[in-house]
């Protein structure tokens, strides 16, 4: 189930005193899902922060940062969609900070691109920026991407949760995990 | 059922109780169903359950439940000699029902001992140590009513180190989770005992509530079932049904108004619009957190109150005691799934009265819990020395289902160089002064957070462990925020009186975080909710013999 209809089975299930709440955010949310469904369909790269050439050389921060190597990584759950949303969406504020770092990172890696260098050779690009302000948000900004809810345009497919082992469905019933089961099932109550 | 009150700025209405949370909404509840007028101010929005999102970037990087630093900025130094950095500090709920509505849950009373420590162990030099002018039994009828009313979820008598209770709790214990098993396990191999958390989030449906459903997200979040205990899904319905009680959302006090006599006439706040308003009332409550309520205090100076209002003692904003505590990792070997349902599920108190041999002051709590959601588990749920991104780190995140954290919670001394103050120079969005926080633990204090993390990896270590790693344990960020107005009989050496009435100003009461003496072992809320109910009788009984 995801967050959508999660949300209206929530509603469906709510009565008496539970219905007396207004779920006045649902509207809004649904509108924000389906945008977000049809971007995912049309599949386009269309960045409303980024150019194109800054969005390939943060996404391949991005990928050093979350590599797509055993599974799926920042690239694949559209860490970069969620950095670009957030930049223009809900913190504007930012795009000075990330700007200023592409600059650093290109002139870090000159005479080539980030994005054009070996693997190696942006790892040690990006260790050396691993104190910078720059490289304190884009981690926190990729992780965001990978592991958020998807609703803010990363962690597509909800990739980065499956990845990790966590979902999401909005209700769980005992038993949680295998030592509450085996306690419940009466096999072994502690040693 | 009466529709709920609407008050013109201009009646005198009988309470104005600035902030809505823990403490605002008990008091707005029982003194409009004693019968008093009573205006709500809340600096944050009014949400409802079904605004409440799974989205870690919402609650944590947009701040939707709590203030906004780009908006209202802290600064923060370690010593009066320094001068304070711009950084957050202090993080509270920042909206109707305040903290109640994003805390984990937990409700631990306080013990005996938490009300006498000086007079049990003796001072603590370079401490405040002091009693508390109530002892535990005082409040223990408080306790019982705040779980009754409230609705907390657990087993009496299942901790050989309770303080006695009058009444066992209304609602069952949370089905065990994998880390509550775990606890259990390690606890019993440490001859240590583990008992079931108790909790301020329902069990079951009760009083026209629906129970927990297990969703994952308390702490830090808002609970879209109305199944946590906030005084947001209990307190304020019932203060709204009185058809006394007008809570008053984006309602920010900057300063409480007094005239000639030396007593409170009012408040005056921004409104939604930024625009100043003034509400006029017979007496007014400050319920704002241990931070807000000594800064309004101290921006509340006048020709009459020089150092600020109620501070003739000087101690309005001293003793600011932070949540301090440690934090220990553990990876096992099957998955625990612990992201699903509450936070707690097992709690220790073994070593709430550390044993004298150790030279260890106070004591503390153990739980083993859910801390992280995942974007916070792959930002700081790792030691400092393993890796922070790339590949090993990746696969590092895939041990997110089959992790425990345990957290340790302890005593705090207070100190007086330990402050909250309005900074010089940086302004909030308002143009109000910045809280400005003074903080380093004293040295003890700092022995117990040390002990209390290594009964962490014991545990960690008995409960089967195959990894283990140690938190850092400096904190300069903190959501409890206490000591900060402090109660007690002799003026000269507290801002409150057993009543909660300052002792300067007849008709202004203070009642939260800021009134506690003591720490106890930093799960404070049960405590801050007991004190407001037993407030509420007080000030009740004061107001109707006419002696406000």
């Amino acid at each position: 189930m995801n967050d959508n209809s999660r949300r209206a089975f929530v509603s469906r299930l709510l009565t008496g005193a539970g219905a007396a709440f207004a779920w006045s955010a649902l509207p809004h949310f649904a509108a924000a899902l389906e945008h977000a469904a049809a971007q995912v369909k049309t599949g386009e790269r269309k960045f409303a922060c980024f150019t194109s050439e800054e969005a390939m050389q943060m996404e391949a921060v991005c990928e050093q940062i979350i590599p797509s190597d055993d599974g799926p990584g920042a690239r694949e759950a559209g860490a970069i969609y969620f950095i670009d949303y957030a930049l223009t969406q809900t913190e504007p504020h930012l795009q000075p900070l990330f700007r200023d770092g592409l600059k650093q990172l290109a002139a870090a890696s000159a005479p080539q691109t980030f994005s054009e260098l070996t693997s190696e050779r942006q790892f040690a690009v990006l260790k050396s920026l691993e104190s910078t302000e720059f490289f304190r948000r884009a981690r926190e900004y990729t992780i965001l991407g990978f592991l958020g809810n998807p609703r803010r345009q990363g962690n597509r497919d909800e990739l980065g949760w499956k990845y990790i082992g966590f979902e999401n469905p909005g209700m769980f019933s005992p038993p949680f995990g295998y030592y509450d089961a085996e306690l419940l099932s009466g096999k072994k109550s502690g040693e | 059922m009466a529709a709920p009150a609407r008050y013109k700025t201009t009646d005198v209405v009988d309470f104005i109780i600035v902030g809505s949370g823990a403490a605002g909404g008990v008091l707005a509840k029982e003194l409009s169903s004693n019968g008093f007028r009573v205006v709500v101010l809340e600096q944050g929005p009014r949400l409802e359950p079904g605004d409440f999102e799974h989205d870690e970037y919402w609650a944590f990087n947009l701040n939707a439940l709590t203030n906004n630093w780009r908006e209202q900025p802290n600064t923060f130094r370690k010593s009066e000699n320094e001068r304070a950095q711009t950084k957050p500090t202090v993080w509270y709920g920042r909206l109707v029902g305040g903290g109640s509505v994003h805390f984990t849950s937990n409700y631990w009373r306080f013990h005996e001992t938490d009300f006498v420590e000086r007079s049990r162990k003796g001072p603590v030099p370079g401490a405040a140590l002091e009693d508390w002018p109530i002892k535990y039994a005082d409040l223990e009828p408080y306790y019982t009513k705040a779980e009754w009313e409230l609705g907390v979820s657990g087993l009496a008598g299942a901790s050989p180190f309770d303080p006695p209770r009058s009444k066992p709790y209304p609602l069952p214990p949370l089905p065990i989770k994998s880390s509550g098993v775990l606890v259990e396990r390690g606890a019993k191999k440490l001859g240590w005992h583990a008992f079931p958390a108790p909790l301020a989030i329902l069990s079951q449906n009760y009083r026209g509530r629906h129970g927990c459903m297990h969703c994952g997200f308390c702490e830090a979040f808002g609970c879209e079932w109305g199944a946590k205990s906030s005084t947001l899904a209990t307190m304020i319905p019932i203060a709204e049904q009185s058809g006394r009680c007008e809570v008053r959302a984006h309602s920010y006090v900057s300063q409480i108004e007094t005239n000639g006599l030396g007593r409170a006439t009012g408040v005056v706040y921004f409104d939604k619009q930024k625009r100043e308003q003034r509400q006029r009332a017979k007496a007014v409550l400050l319920c704002a957190n241990g931070a807000e309520t000594p800064r309004l205090l101290l921006m509340s100076k006048s020709k009459q109150f020089p150092n600020g209002l109620a501070n003739s003692s000087g101690l309005v904003g001293k003793y600011l005691m932070f949540d301090s505590g440690a934090m220990s990792a553990g990876v096992f070997e099957h998955p625990l799934n612990d992201f699903k349902s509450v936070h707690v599920s097992r709690v220790i108190h073994d070593f709430y009265e550390i044993d004298p041999k150790h030279s260890v002051f106070g004591g503390g709590g153990l739980d083993g819990r859910f801390d992280l959601y995942p974007v916070g588990f792959a930002l700081g749920g790792f030691a400092p020395d393993m890796p922070q991104w790339g590949r090993e780190f990746k696969k590092n995140l895939r041990d997110f289902p089959r992790m425990m954290y345990v957290l340790s919670h302890n005593t705090v001394l207070a100190v007086e160089t330990n402050t909250i103050t309005l900074d010089p120079e940086v302004k909030d969005a308002w143009g109000l002064p910045a809280i400005r926080v003074t903080y380093r633990d004293h040295p003890e204090t700092m022995k117990t957070v040390q002990f209390m993390q290594d009964r962490e990896m014991e545990l960690l270590d008995a409960a089967g462990a195959l990894q283990t790693w140690r938190m850092p344990v400096d904190r300069d960020l903190s959501v409890h925020l206490l000591g900060t107005c402090r109660m007690g009989n002799e003026r000269k050496k507290s801002v409150i009186n057993a009543d909660h009435r300052s002792h300067d100003v007849p008709n202004l009461f203070i009642c939260d975080g800021s009134s506690l003496v003591t720490s106890g072992r930093n799960q404070p809320t049960a405590t801050i909710q007991a004190l407001a109910f037993r407030a509420a009788d007080r000030i009740s009984t004061l107001a109707k013999k006419n002696e406000i």
